[in-house]
Parts: C-alpha cells; sequence; structure tokens
C-alpha cells in the first residue's frame, strides 16, 4: 500500500518515472480489494477536480476546480457530469478595430466561467499496476464573464480528452487529465457570436460510493 | 484530433486584427485604450488609441513618435495607401518628429 500511494503522489505531481512502476517481485497489485464496478471503478462515484484551463481572446481560463459525479452506464462505459469554476486574472483588453467592430484579445488564463458538463467516461483496460486509462467526449453549457471589460456571456463547449487514475485506497483513485474544448458562445459588449477554444489539465481525486 | 488542432488553430488565425488597445484601436474614451485616447477629430477620424513618446524607441513596431499632443506614436508611412486600413481621412502626413526633426506618419487633415 505505502508504494501505491508513494505512485500516487508522483502521478499527482506529474513527476511519474517509468522505473517506478516496475512492481517489486511477487507483489500484485491485484492484492488491493476493489469497489464494485469494472477493473476498481465504482458504478457510482463522486469527485473533486483541480487544474488550469487555458483559453484566451473571449474563452475564460485561470485556475479550475470542480466536482464530479460517475454513473455506470456499461461495462466500460460511465456517465461523467461535473460542476467547474475556472477563475482566471484580467485587464481590460477588449477593443474597437478601424471598422468599429469589438474585439477582445484576453491572455490564456484570463476571465471567470461557471459550467455544468455532461460526457461519457469510457474506461480501457487497466493495466497491471492498476493504471486505469479513460477517454471522456461531452458537451456543457457556461457562463462567461470577463470583469474587466464588462463582458458577459454563455457558451456550449464540446470536450473531447483523456486521462489516467490510479486507486490508492480501498475507495479513493487519484488521476491526472487533459481535454481539449472547442465551441461558440454569445457574449455581450459587441462581440455576439465568438469562439470557445480551451485546453485543461488537472488532477482528479475520486471516490467510490457505497 | 488532428481536425480539433487544426480547427484550433484556425480560431487562433481569425484573431489577427493589425490594431490593438495599445496603437491604433478606435476610441472615444481613454478607457477604450491601454494608455491615451487621441479624441475623434479631423486630425485623428474616428479617434485612435496611442501611447506617450519621447521618442521613436518609446513607440511600437511600424509607429514613430510624433510632436504632437506631447509626443505621441502614430503610424509610419510612406504614402496614402499605408493609411488606408485606418479609414477615411487618414492621409500620410510629413509631421515634427518628437524630439526633433521630421517624419512621415498618418493623421487626419
Amino acid at each position: 500500500m505505502p508504494r501505491r500511494l508513494g505512485l500516487a503522489a508522483v502521478l499527482v505531481l506529474g513527476l511519474a518515472a517509468p522505473a517506478w512502476a516496475d512492481p517489486p517481485g511477487g507483489t500484485a497489485p491485484a492484492e488491493e480489494p476493489e469497489p464494485d464496478g469494472d477493473g476498481g471503478v465504482a458504478d457510482q462515484e463522486i469527485g473533486v477536480r483541480l487544474g488550469l484551463v487555458a483559453g484566451g481572446r473571449s474563452t475564460p481560463g485561470g485556475l479550475r476546480v470542480g466536482g464530479q459525479y460517475l454513473y455506470q452506464l456499461d461495462d466500460d462505459y460511465w456517465f461523467d457530469g461535473a460542476v467547474l469554476f475556472s477563475f482566471g486574472g484580467g485587464e481590460p483588453s477588449c477593443f474597437r478595430d478601424r471598422a468599429d467592430q469589438v474585439h477582445c484579445d484576453q491572455g490564456p488564463l484570463d476571465g471567470f466561467a461557471g459550467e455544468v458538463s455532461m460526457a461519457v467516461r469510457w474506461f480501457l483496460a487497466a493495466d497491471r499496476h492498476g493504471f486505469h486509462p479513460y477517454v471522456r467526449v461531452g458537451a456543457g453549457v457556461r457562463v462567461v464573464r470577463f470583469p474587466d471589460d464588462d463582458v458577459s456571456g454563455i457558451a456550449v463547449p464540446l470536450t473531447g480528452g483523456g486521462g489516467v487514475r490510479v486507486r490508492v485506497a480501498d475507495r479513493v483513485a487519484v488521476g491526472l487529465e487533459a481535454q481539449l474544448e472547442l465551441g461558440a458562445g454569445i457574449l455581450s459588449g459587441g462581440l455576439g457570436l465568438e469562439p470557445q477554444a480551451g485546453l485543461a489539465v488537472g488532477g482528479t481525486v475520486e471516490f467510490a460510493l457505497p | 484530433m488532428r481536425r480539433l488542432l487544426l480547427l484550433a488553430l484556425a480560431v487562433a488565425a481569425c484573431n489577427d486584427v493589425p490594431v490593438s488597445r495599445r496603437i491604433g484601436a478606435r476610441c472615444d474614451d481613454s478607457d477604450e485604450c491601454d494608455q491615451r485616447c487621441l479624441l475623434p477629430s479631423a486630425s485623428y477620424p474616428g479617434g485612435m488609441c496611442t501611447v506617450l513618446c519621447d521618442d521613436d524607441r518609446d513607440c511600437p513596431a511600424d509607429t514613430r513618435c510624433v510632436d504632437d499632443e506631447g509626443g505621441v506614436c502614430l503610424y509610419g508611412c510612406v504614402g496614402d495607401p499605408d493609411c488606408a486600413f485606418l479609414g477615411a481621412g487618414w492621409t500620410c502626413q510629413t509631421l515634427a518628429g518628437q524630439p526633433g526633426g521630421q517624419v512621415t506618419a498618418c493623421r487626419g487633415a
């Protein structure tokens, strides 16, 4: 168990070294008690996410935090719903070009967003060390706000990405994930319809429900 | 995934606007600019965001320090077509430079 906890800590810090993944002779990860479900993923799990999202132009970015709920749909597929918030910095960045069209050039870590997302997570086979990769695709509805420019709006991003998680206790798993987010939004301040493009990376802690 | 990446790059490319809050954007108030708005007038049709300067080294690329309003950066030019992107009323003129000499820059009549 201590070795697996160490591996999980390294994973969360993004410093995983392949050599550490070699198990000692005779020690099998399968000795860990597993919650119900396939490969250590319970029928239902809740979790928290913490990471960074990079946006830019009219897509908010910054520190992202949120909560999520997993519900098993099939042998390999789970519903993955989340409520996410991103908090960024910023300064006024919108302007009118010479044709009087409004443009914004927000930095990648600027603005605020609150989002509800619904996705399907497809768990691939876990490796012998218990690392469990997954792919996630979905969509969301996002409230966008850039207070320094007094610009607000609503956006619909499509998301696609993946990650890997490993169980570190009976009902606790940690992971790393990344996802690309593309869509469009309607924003105030004369911006109108604007594309949304972002890249999110972060860590997760997931708890199996009884 | 490759298509998504290309789409993201295309979105980024759409943001290629030749003016900014720092220099060139239209304005009616300095709150619309990083530093200063040259208010709409015959000299600055539509208004223009700019930055204060003591010499050309204070100005963004492609702009010159002009002895106007205490020293402001204006787009440099060779002929009127160089000023067309600023809109109607902007022409290429020979102006007093800052701190001295003469420069050719875009300005209203």
